[in-house]
């Protein structure tokens, strides 16, 4: 099991790169907003994780790229556009929410609205339950015998 | 040699899975006792068979006979001994066999351990349990061969894998598939009621036994895979929203559903065709997740051809679908319908339909999400990626769902609209829940997140949670009241109940352990020998640097590292990379983890400086909670296992009762 992770994160430890710590200390903001674009890509080498909680080379150089890209001034959708250009919507962590793939978006949504709809039609409005008729359940079996029993007794056999 | 007779082992299991299939089915329509026991014999047999073919490839680990292609691929020898046994499943025939192995187990002592109610049906769960294994022998001999042999043999083997060289990994498997070879058997059951035409009286109690124990172990094994991740892999959390994960997670959700469905049918009779319709779509999960994953279909549709063990997974699923739809639509209607007459309306039974309907969107959430990637692909030719971000943008909205059915259903009572003390239990869980939320947001130092959604999710969360878990203690006090408190009876009496709390308890306790992942930090920094960095009101001191050392068959490069909170010294961590002989070229992270309930230190030896080991850079992390999520799962396992040893539950199910043999 988990072999799609593992081997991918063997990728990830092959391709393994040194990265120097900051020199300049981004403030507070700048880290915020980095952490939030940064999350919302894919880490292409790893399942799963995003190139903020991986440190492969390729995320490596991607979150560089991402702070090259912040410090130009350029907003979070433009950095993302900026990566979708060059890799594809595969680049991000949710499908994009435009033609086919707001299928992806709608079908939750759809889930949580028809399905109370459908839990109401089945079960809620079905108050009362066909009789069987005792048929089969041990009380009506017992009831009977009891009744025939009685019977009996009162010397109708 | 040995391999030879491995795989002429398989194939005699296969042969006489084949003839058990024929003999229980002929047994049940000609109501033939004598071939029924034949039927289970074979299956007997063909347990034993396997566990010693299990046990000649244990043997060959143990030798390291490298003349098993398996052994060759998935050891070495300098392989310590425990990883030389758990290496046995590190890898897909192993594991496969292994699951075969345990399937076998589970269904001989599923068969032989049939109650007299259920004797009629039976007949059909040897059949249904040895079809299974029938296609998982003939898996093994043509497809997942683990006896192919390699000669000569190699001097040495290629190594087992080493993120696999974890405790973790030793026994995260073999439960995970003790759970799902326990799915089997309420599947296994849900068709005989299908074929038999109806559902005996004694299905209930033995469906609900297996489904809980199933329920256990995926419970257990889901959280040891995740902690696996947390320990070994490095990126400072336990679930990934992986496709891996989410195909384990399916199974226990349809678990989960199928338990609560058995308690409506138990007590009144209804949604005996949703039970077996879960118990169908758990199995039949069980085996789609081990699809989607070994195949490689989900990484893309065109690396789909490349595996002929997909290919064959996929004929069989076909196959299991097909019959049990086949089945179902055919015999369904002859299912009695319940005799209880009112029903639904607000209600307890309504409260568990609405639980159904959540768990079933949860499910349905994370399979699409799952399976979009290749859908997409295949109509648009373009690839995407569905991860965490769009698991978590629906996830907590179902998590709220739970709260308030767990908190409201547990309080309500069956075909019945009032909820009795309602009102005292309602309105002092609100006022209980107030100190909780302040203890919780105190201790876990909530109110220092940046951002202001994710400080009100939390608190919200966390408030609910403590509310539901108040819900629970005053619903469990009055019923402990009614009885003045004779402890000892109602315990005995209600141990399935005391479970179920138990459970719904460690449920809310793991939801507020799950709030932590929003307040969690990282820093990634480079220390020189003897410098100190601070995080979160931790002081991290690099002390002298890299230090070399050899466990076992790793060498560590150590970078210890002394951890200060508060001018407290909370010991030294090692967070370090590894070194195995059979992969000189690559290293491995050892992560280094220290704590308590509220908050995990997490510290990540990225690289070091090769030539003078005084400089390394290292990823720290603040991982709130995570250990109150450890605990809360064994408090909802020990949960699962209090309710296992009820007597009672199912006792009171309404169902046929079975005719005779017609051949004694």
């Amino acid at each position: 099991m988990l072999k799609w992770l593992i081997s991918f994160c063997l990728l990830s430890l092959t391709f393994h790169a040194f990265s120097q710590g900051d020199k300049k200390q981004p403030s507070d903001k700048e880290q915020l907003e980095f952490r939030d674009v940064a999350g919302e890509l894919r880490c292409p080498t790893c399942t799963g994780l995003s190139v903020l909680e991986s440190d492969a080379g390729f995320s490596v150089q991607i979150k560089d790229q991402v702070k090259v890209l912040m410090d130009d001034g350029k907003e979070k959708e433009e950095i993302l556009d900026f990566f979708v250009d060059r890799y594809g919507p595969w680049i991000l962590r949710e499908p994009p929410k435009s033609g086919f793939n707001l299928v992806a978006w709608a079908f939750p949504f759809a889930v949580l609205i028809i399905g109370p709809i459908v839990v109401w039609f089945a079960v809620w409005r079905k108050k009362v339950v066909v009789d069987t008729g005792g048929l089969r359940s041990d009380d009506a079996i017992v009831e009977e015998m009891r009744r025939r029993l009685s019977d009996m007794k009162r010397g109708d056999a | 040699m040995q391999a030879n007779y491995g795989f002429f082992i398989m194939l005699t299991c296969c042969l006489v899975s084949i003839y058990g299939v024929l003999a229980s089915l002929m047994a049940a329509k000609w109501r033939h006792r004598q071939l029924y026991i034949s039927a289970k014999i074979a299956l007997t047999i063909s347990t034993i068979l396997v566990s010693i073919a299990g046990f000649i490839l244990f043997d060959a680990f143990l030798d390291r006979d490298y003349s098993f292609e398996y052994v060759a691929k998935n050891s070495s020898n300098d392989l310590p001994f425990m990883f030389t046994i758990t290496a046995f499943w590190s890898s897909l025939e192993g594991s496969h066999m292994l699951w075969t192995w345990l399937q076998a187990i589970v269904a001989c002592i599923a068969i032989w351990t049939y109650t007299r109610e259920n004797e009629h049906v039976m007949p059909y769960v040897s059949a249904t349990l040895q079809a299974v294994l029938a296609w998982m022998f003939y898996l093994a001999l043509d497809h997942s061969d683990p006896f192919a042999q390699q000669l000569p043999a190699p001097p040495n083997g290629r190594g087992m894998n080493e993120l696999l060289q974890n405790f973790y990994m030793a026994i995260h498997p073999p439960m995970l598939f003790v759970g799902y070879v326990g799915l089997a058997i309420p599947f296994a059951y849900s068709l005989a009621a299908l074929a038999y035409g109806d559902i005996t009286q004694g299905w209930l109690k033995s469906v609900r036994r297996w489904t809980l124990f199933s329920w256990v172990l995926l419970t257990a094994a889901i959280t040891l895979g995740g902690r696996w991740a947390y320990v070994e892999l490095g990126w400072a959390g336990y679930w990934a929203w992986d496709p891996v994960e989410n195909s384990s997670m399916l199974p226990w959700i349809m678990a989960t559903a199928l338990l609560h469905s058995l308690l409506v049918q138990d007590k009144l009779g209804q949604l005996k065709r949703l039970t077996i319709i879960l118990s169908i779509l758990g199995f039949f999960l069980c085996f789609f997740g081990t699809f989607i994953t070994r195949s490689g279909i989900i990484s893309s549709v065109h690396s789909f051809a490349e595996s002929p063990i997909g290919e064959n997974y996929l004929f069989y699923l076909i196959g299991v679908m097909g019959i049990s739809i086949a089945i179902y639509m055919w015999r369904a209607p002859s299912l009695l319908p319940a005799e209880t007459e009112k029903v639904w309306g607000i209600s307890k039974e309504s409260a568990l339909v609405v639980t159904q309907f959540l768990l079933l969107s949860l499910a349905a959430i994370v399979f699409i999400g799952t399976m979009f990637p290749i859908v997409s692909e295949w109509v648009t030719d373009k690839r995407i990626t569905v991860q965490a971000p769009y698991f978590n943008a629906f996830a907590p909205w179902i998590g709220l769902g739970f709260i308030v059915v767990v908190a409201i259903g547990n309080l309500m009572r069956y075909q019945s609209d009032k909820i009795p003390h309602g009102k005292p239990i309602i309105l002092g869980a609100v006022v209980f829940a107030i100190p909780v939320t302040a203890w919780l947001v105190i201790k876990g130092e909530v109110l220092r997140t940046d951002d202001t959604w994710r400080l009100w999710a939390q608190i919200v969360g966390m408030y609910l949670s403590a509310w539901a878990i108040g819900c629970l203690l005053g619903d469990f006090y009055y019923r402990l009241k009614d009885i003045r408190f004779a402890w000892g009876l109602f315990f005995r009496r209600n141990l399935a109940y005391t479970g179920a709390l138990l459970a719904h308890i460690g449920l809310m306790v793991a939801i507020v352990g799950f709030l932590g992942n929003y307040r969690g930090l990282e820093k990634k920094v480079t220390l020189e020998a003897g410098e100190s960095t601070q995080l979160f009101g931790y002081e991290f001191k690099l002390q002298k640097g890299i230090e070399v050392k050899k466990v076992e068959n790793a060498t560590l490069f150590a970078a210890p590292v002394e951890v200060i909170k508060d001018g407290k010294n909370m010991g030294v961590m090692e967070p370090a990379q590894s070194q195995y002989p059979t992969k000189m070229g690559q290293t491995f992270h050892e992560i280094g983890i220290k704590g308590d309930l509220w908050n995990d230190v997490y510290l990540v030896m990225v690289d070091f400086d090769k030539a003078t080991g005084k400089s390394v850079t290292f990823n720290i992390n603040v991982n709130p909670t995570v250990r109150m999520v450890w605990l809360a799962i064994i408090i909802m396992c020990v949960g699962g296992m209090i309710a296992l040893f009820d007597q009672y539950r199912g006792d009171k199910s309404r169902d046929v009762v079975a005719g005779n043999w017609e051949i004694k």
